[in-house]
């Protein structure tokens, strides 16, 4: 079960809106470089900025790979000798040992192979950023400290090929280790993961849907009930009533349906059919004991999106009782046997060409049967299963994901350390790796909540910003009563209105390290996917956006910078 | 004919200020001056005069606060001045995690120069600077001497019209000093320009053409080595050594002359020279020691075994 719901990853919106960014970026800083020159040289300061703006897009397009390349190989030999690569005899240590402590043979097998593969990928990133964060960090400041660049800028080499051929030289660095480290870590988790766990060993390839519901009365509604329970993550729907979960997938065809061992039940024999296999991840909610030896009953509708009243049809096998915190499995036939309400005869249902739309689409509705129980689910918690891909597939997918990572935590280590000392560098890095991990929500949703409350009328910021919330804090104030109206509740409300508004720039120039975290699919057995958030085409598209803007900001501070300044 | 300038310094001005734009030195003052093609121009000065400022101005590694300067007419900014230019630093920082070999082969490649070429050069001036043994050396575990020679080195890499020594002869041995001095001389006469600043001043007087004198920021004086040192109004004579009588007599003629005898002596050799006779004559005759007190004698030019006379006068020239 994903701790996230995959939302769809849109790339040509996403492109439009980083151009926009960075032009937006560009102008300002242009306008504020003409002003300086301005205001320090007269026309003559002006003219010093265009001309050094031009010489350096001139500098940039005239990049030579043969110097770029030297600077790259200067890097790998610098690692080499200065033992950069000991990471190897930590990360050997770590794996030597840790078998001892992961090994339960009390667990369940996919649990044994999600702690495992957790445990690998974890590691992978521990070690790996330290070294993409130092490296990249300290280089040049320390070239500078040690006067080595200067031989080095006294040469034909235009500064845009330093901050280049450094980039490359530390991605280079730890592309070696990342790909060392994750080939023995596959092969380490081959090994590790029991026998009888190895079936778990698979990258899944789900179909996941939109989720929306259906209210007793027939309503739609976007949420389900809330029954005070994790209400962000997962809706409910009560038994026995007309609501229902509805789940939209798309790109349903006949590929999607997995070859799977069926026991006849007449004859007992087995045979592989092709099923449409749908697994599901529920919770229960009781709102009385009832029968504690069996899950909450479940049924699934199938339905034409278009028309779903003509083309609802209940597979009679897919009533089942749900297991909480496991995978139930619900294979569907193809041709599905069902009984006319209306006249009581028999027919057969052909899913794919009575069912799904003619563009694929497939509704599923999930209706609970126990009176007065809830069922909760959110998106990712049932999805169609396509033919499995090896474990390889989904490991070195998260692992790229991980390179991706690194690679941009080089580009903006490299970048810090053109304008700022190692240390510095370091903790500007560590800061924007921070912001832009764990505390990245929660600036979303200050800025989105203060975006809708701008633009919707309807919307009001509870709370209100920052120095609002401490005049509340110290004041005893819960967030819904209104301040008093007055000068200082207008100058607070200002103040807050400056700063949010600034916060909402200053977002997209910070990267969002969550899109990186594509190991969760492949510890909980999913396949990495390639255009949802997060994802393989976000986390490259990310690495990208940045990469642009860095090696600009890195050339001119490198360009603009005095190397012997006293 | 007007020497062709192959460097342009006009009313170059440099103040360092600290972090909130305020002034904390200023390092050069109005420095005007020109750099002739083919010649050997020292910068001198004492400690703060300004002399490796205007190098590193030179250089592009600082900026100007005013004035302009020019490489063969390119600003001191612009990169693609540096395919013709070599620099010595005051200290060699070079990369000590490369050895001698891998030093020159990558600031090759910074000059795009081919792999053949790169290995030809690196071979041609690692015998040059006399490094031959410790070629594959990490640059770590070189003495300051071989830093030195190897940061010459990689100023020559690129065959450069002009270059740039700061202090070369800084932590070079006696005979270090010599080589690299007779290496400027060369450079001279392949046609090179060497910009070399240095407050040793024998060793300026020894190489350069033109000198400029720095203090505290400001140009004191510029010319060519010979006009500075002369002295107008004396004469010196120099001659083998003269009996007393013969003295009296060049006395009384210099008398006639209206020119008074200042002063006899036998005149004396740097000891730069003594140093570098007796490790010359000590390796042509090993076993010779300092017995006593007593020097052994040497076989340079003037030595202590062949003593002379300077008679100097003061008055017209002769």
């Amino acid at each position: 079960m994903l701790t996230f719901n995959p939302q769809p990853f849109e790339f040509l919106p996403a492109l439009g809106t980083w151009l926009l960014v960075l032009v937006a970026f560009t102008v300002v800083v242009a306008v504020f470089a003409f002003i300086g020159g301005l205001l320090t040289g007269g026309f003559a300061g002006v003219r010093r900025v265009f001309s050094g703006l031009v010489r350096g897009v001139v500098d940039l397009v005239s990049i030579s790979p043969g110097r770029t390349w030297a600077i790259t190989q200067l890097t790998f030999i610098e690692a080499r000798r200065r033992k950069a690569f000991l990471v190897f005899v930590v990360f050997a240590l770590v794996f030597m040992f840790a078998g001892w402590f992961l090994t339960g043979s009390e667990q369940r097998a996919d649990e044994q192979v999600k702690v495992f593969v957790g445990f690998v990928l974890t590691t992978l990133s521990l070690l790996i950023l330290p070294v993409a964060l130092l490296l990249s960090c300290w280089g040049i400041p320390e070239d500078i400290r040690r006067r080595s660049l200067h031989t080095v800028v006294t040469k034909p080499v235009r500064r845009s090929e330093i901050v280049v051929g450094r980039m490359i030289g530390y991605v280079g660095i730890n592309t070696i280790v990342l790909l060392v480290m994750g080939l023995v870590g596959y092969f380490w988790i081959v090994r590790q993961v029991p026998d009888e766990a190895k079936s778990a060993l698979v990258s899944r390839v789900p179909i996941f849907g939109d989720l929306r519901f259906i209210d007793r009365e027939g309503k739609p509604k976007r949420e389900g009930v809330n029954v005070g329970d994790i209400w962000q993550h997962r809706s409910y729907i009560e038994g026995a009533t007309p609501e229902r979960a509805i789940f939209t997938f798309d790109g349903v065809t006949p590929d999607a349906m997995t070859s799977v061992v069926v026991k006849d039940p007449e004859t007992g024999e087995t045979r592989e059919e092709e099923r449409l296999r749908i697994e599901s991840t529920f919770e229960a909610f009781r709102t009385y004991k009832g029968d504690m030896s069996r899950g909450i009953y479940v049924q699934y509708y199938f339905a034409n999106p278009d028309d779903p009243e003509k083309t609802r049809v209940a597979d009679p096998n897919a009533i089942f009782a749900i297991e909480e915190f496991k995978l139930n499995v619900q294979n569907i036939p193809r041709k599905i046997q069902v009984v006319d309400d209306e006249t009581g005869a028999e027919r057969t249902v052909d899913l794919f060409e009575d069912v799904v739309s003619d563009d694929g689409r497939l509704q599923v509705e999930v209706a609970a049967l126990d009176g007065a129980q809830y069922l909760g689910m959110a998106k990712a918690d049932l999805f169609i299963r396509k033919p499995d891909r090896p474990f390889a597939s989904g490991y070195f997918k998260a692992v790229f994901g991980i390179w991706l990572m690194t690679v941009l935590v080089v580009v903006l280590g490299v970048t810090a350390s053109t304008f700022a000392k190692g240390p510095i560098a370091t903790l500007l890095t560590l800061t924007l790796l921070v912001i832009g991990s764990p505390f990245r929500g929660f600036m979303d949703e200050l800025s989105n909540n203060y975006l809708a409350s701008v633009t919707r009328s309807n919307v009001t910021l509870e709370g209100g910003g920052p120095l609002e919330s401490i005049v509340r804090i110290v004041k005893h104030m819960n967030p819904t009563t209104e301040l008093a109206p007055g000068v200082s509740t207008t100058v607070i409300q200002s103040v807050d209105h400056v700063f949010l508004a600034g916060l909402s720039l200053v977002r997209y120039v910070i990267p969002d390290f969550g899109v990186y975290n594509l190991s969760e699919y492949t510890s909980k057995g999913y396949d990495v996917f390639w255009s949802t958030d997060p994802g393989l085409l976000r986390a490259m598209a990310m690495t990208l956006a940045f990469l642009l803007p860095c090696i600009l900001l890195g050339y001119y501070s490198l360009r603009f910078r005095e190397l012997e300044s006293k | 004919m007007q020497p062709e300038s192959v460097i342009e310094i006009r009313n170059l001005t440099k103040v360092y200020r600290d972090f909130w734009g305020r002034k904390k030195v200023q390092a050069l003052n109005s420095l005007s001056l020109d750099v002739h093609r083919g010649e050997v121009f020292g910068l001198l000065g004492p400690n703060g005069s300004g002399k490796t400022t205007t190098l590193k101005l030179l250089l592009g590694l600082l900026f100007p606060t005013e004035g302009e300067i020019r490489i063969l007419g390119k600003t001191a900014t612009d990169v693609e001045k540096n395919k013709y230019i070599g620099y010595l630093p005051e200290e060699s920082y070079l990369y000590r995690f490369l050895n001698a070999e891998e030093t020159l082969d990558f600031y090759g490649r910074l000059f795009g120069l081919s792999s053949s070429e790169r290995k030809t050069r690196s071979d041609r001036l690692i015998k040059l600077v006399k490094l031959d043994h410790a070629r594959r050396r990490q640059l770590k575990e070189y003495s300051k001497g071989m830093t030195r020679r190897i940061g010459l080195a990689q100023a020559l890499i690129n065959d450069p019209e002009i270059i740039f020594l700061d202090e070369p002869t800084s932590g070079l041995d006696p005979n270090g000093r010599r080589d690299v001095k007779d290496l400027i001389l060369q450079l001279k006469s392949e046609g090179k320009t060497v910009v070399m600043c240095s407050h040793l001043l024998a060793e300026i007087e020894d190489v350069c053409d033109r000198v400029a004198i720095l203090y505290n920021g400001e140009l004191k004086l510029l010319g060519t080595v010979d006009e500075l040192l002369q002295s107008q109004g004396e004469t010196q004579l120099r001659t083998t050594a003269i009996p007393q009588d013969a003295i009296r007599e060049v006395e009384a003629v210099l008398a006639r002359h209206g020119a008074k005898l200042e002063g006899v002596s036998h005149p004396k050799r740097t000891l730069e020279d003594l140093f570098l006779d007796t490790v010359s004559s000590s390796a042509a005759r090993p076993g010779q020691r300092f017995v006593d007190g007593k020097v052994p004698p040497t076989t340079g030019d003037g030595g202590a075994a062949e003593p002379a006379v300077t008679a100097a006068s003061s008055g017209s020239r002769t």
